[in-house]
């Protein structure tokens, strides 16, 4: 069989192997040092960091398909996150409870994830080449779409019964919504603790079926179609594929697997907070499938894991080591902000300045090429 | 042929989907149960308060203790419950276990059993009367987000 190494290491020059990995090696550098800073106990660590891995885990995945397809980072994936919250506030209000008011809220996102999907898709057809600038502006103009809805039309044109939900003159939601009866229902469900560390065993085998969804479809015609339209959209179209609708199909994907971890996440967290729940969902899911080892044309299952137990490591002990060094924990809470842009805007420099790289290469050997030919005849 | 059962396939995974979402919604269904010991008259009858009334849930754990006049509160899901009771109906004498079991409409999210009522063998519609959730109180105008607080970079705690 052949295995892929966790770092690829061959044939490459130490340069090469740090330049490949330097994000994910920054963060190793950062966990080493802020870990005892913190002054956080093992247990406590590996605990958080569990319970962050499954809370976390299924809105990174999400992100893969659309790299496959060749079409970056999805920022998109926060319209995903939106379906995930109003269906999870249908199912509130029509008082469903634990594990069937997840698989309830689930299936109700669904439509909204598909709806948001297509149109996510179709706008990233016509921004060929610039799918993330486009994914991250259309979270803004979908947000104020989704505002609308929570704000005015939740309660005026669609009923919400409870009153705990909606503001007191009439229509809108509250700020913040209580999810105290799905709290963890997943994560309890099927609970084991291993020297102390809690593992919830049923969020672990949701993730670990999309992770088998996404090694098989992977070998799907449709898998290998978006590959090809990854490499080379032109080939691809000569090829016979449909591109745009490869396209397409793999932001529906990404979108509905958004929704989805919305919802798992939402069931740990125990809280809705109505209006900014989703914000930062996207930036966040996407700087920890950077620091695993992702680029915005590559991601694995592996980058995934390693991403999320590096990240949230970092953002568990970030405020404690930043007391420790500065006094101030804000600090330590401002850096792990900083250090998520930061990431994701390093990615993109390195993809850009590669792509750069490779094309003045190319012309280069085009060049040569010609000027060899000239110089023979 | 192959589009019909294409279209075939589609519509028994649409089927599916919606069996699954309509069990869903029977078997997650939440209700509020509050049980009340207090004297209870219909028809010109009354019912008297037991002493005191220990509820246990069906994995025997207590969620109540009832003296006169007081209420417990539980919650179950699906469309009926049971759970089981001992009721002491006088001071000193013994007490006597009773298994309840109840149907929940399902329209209502919560529901109050008074159980002197219960007990006497009354209709469901006389021991059972709704229980209305009371909103939490008014938010201030922070309920509704500032411009500038919807997409607050800082909001969320990964």
């Amino acid at each position: 069989m052949n295995k892929k190494p966790l770092f690829n290491f061959e044939k490459k020059s130490l340069t090469d192997i740090l330049k490949d990995n330097s994000v994910t090696l920054m963060f190793v550098l950062i966990c080493i040092i802020c870990v005892p800073l913190s002054g956080l106990s093992p247990s406590y660590l590996i605990n958080e960091v569990v319970t962050r891995v499954g809370r976390n885990t299924f809105l990174i995945l999400s992100l893969i398909i659309p790299i496959m397809a060749g079409m970056g980072l999805n920022f998109g994936m926060t319209l995903g996150a939106m379906a995930g919250e109003l269906a999870i506030i249908f199912v509130v209000d029509w008082q469903i409870w634990g594990i069937p008011g997840v698989i309830l809220a689930m299936i109700i996102s669904i439509p909204f994830s598909v709806i948001l999907g297509l149109f996510c898709g179709a706008m990233m057809n016509k921004a060929k080449g610039r799918e993330m600038i486009t994914g991250y502006i259309m979270n803004f103009f979908i947000g104020g779409v989704y505002l609308l809805l929570v704000l005015y039309v939740m309660g005026t044109f669609i009923p919400i019964k409870h009153a705990a939900l909606r503001i007191p003159r009439g229509y809108g939601l509250r700020n913040t919504i209580n999810l105290i009866s799905m709290r963890q229902c997943l994560d309890d469900a099927l609970q084991i603790t291993i020297g102390g560390v809690k593992i919830p065993i049923l969020t672990f085998m949701v993730i670990g079926l999309l992770c088998l969804f996404v090694i098989w479809f992977r070998k799907t015609k449709l898998g290998q179609d978006m590959r090809a339209v990854g490499q080379d959209m032109n080939v691809a179209r000569d090829a016979g594929i449909k591109v745009e609708r490869t396209r397409i199909i793999a932001i529906v994907i990404s979108t509905v697997f958004a929704g989805f971890g919305m919802i798992i996440y939402l069931q740990n967290m125990g809280t809705l907070s109505t209006y900014n729940a989703h914000a930062q969902i996207g930036m966040f899911s996407i700087a920890a499938l950077l620091v695993g080892g992702a680029s915005v044309e590559k991601a694995s299952i592996r980058n995934v894991f390693l991403g999320v137990v590096l990240f949230h490591t970092m953002f568990i002990v970030a405020p404690k080591a930043g007391a420790a060094i500065t006094g101030d924990s804000m600090i330590g809470e401002h850096f792990r902000v900083f250090v998520s842009y930061g990431v994701i805007t390093i990615a993109l420099v390195m993809y850009e300045t590669n792509k750069r790289n490779e094309k003045n290469r190319r012309n280069k050997k085009l060049h040569s090429a010609k000027k060899e030919g000239t110089d023979n005849g | 042929m192959d589009k019909k059962r294409t279209f075939f396939v589609r519509l028994a995974v649409f089927a599916a989907v919606i069996a699954l979402s309509v069990l869903m919604m029977v078997i997650g269904r939440g209700h509020t149960i509050i049980i009340e010991n207090s004297t209870f008259e219909y028809e010109g009858k009354t019912y008297e308060a037991a002493y005191k009334i220990v509820a246990y849930d069906k994995n025997g754990e207590r969620f109540a203790k009832l003296s006169k006049r007081e209420r417990g509160k539980t919650t179950c899901m699906g469309q009926s419950y049971a759970f089981t009771v001992d009721i002491t109906a006088e001071k000193d004498k013994e007490s006597k276990r009773e298994i309840i079991s109840i149907d929940i409409p399902y329209n209502l999210d919560g529901v109050i059993i008074n159980l002197p009522a219960y007990m006497a063998g009354l209709p469901q519609e006389v021991y059972m009367t709704e229980y209305v959730i009371a909103a939490e109180p008014e938010e201030d105008s922070s309920s509704v987000p500032a411009e500038d607080q919807a997409f607050d970079p800082n909001a969320i705690i990964m």
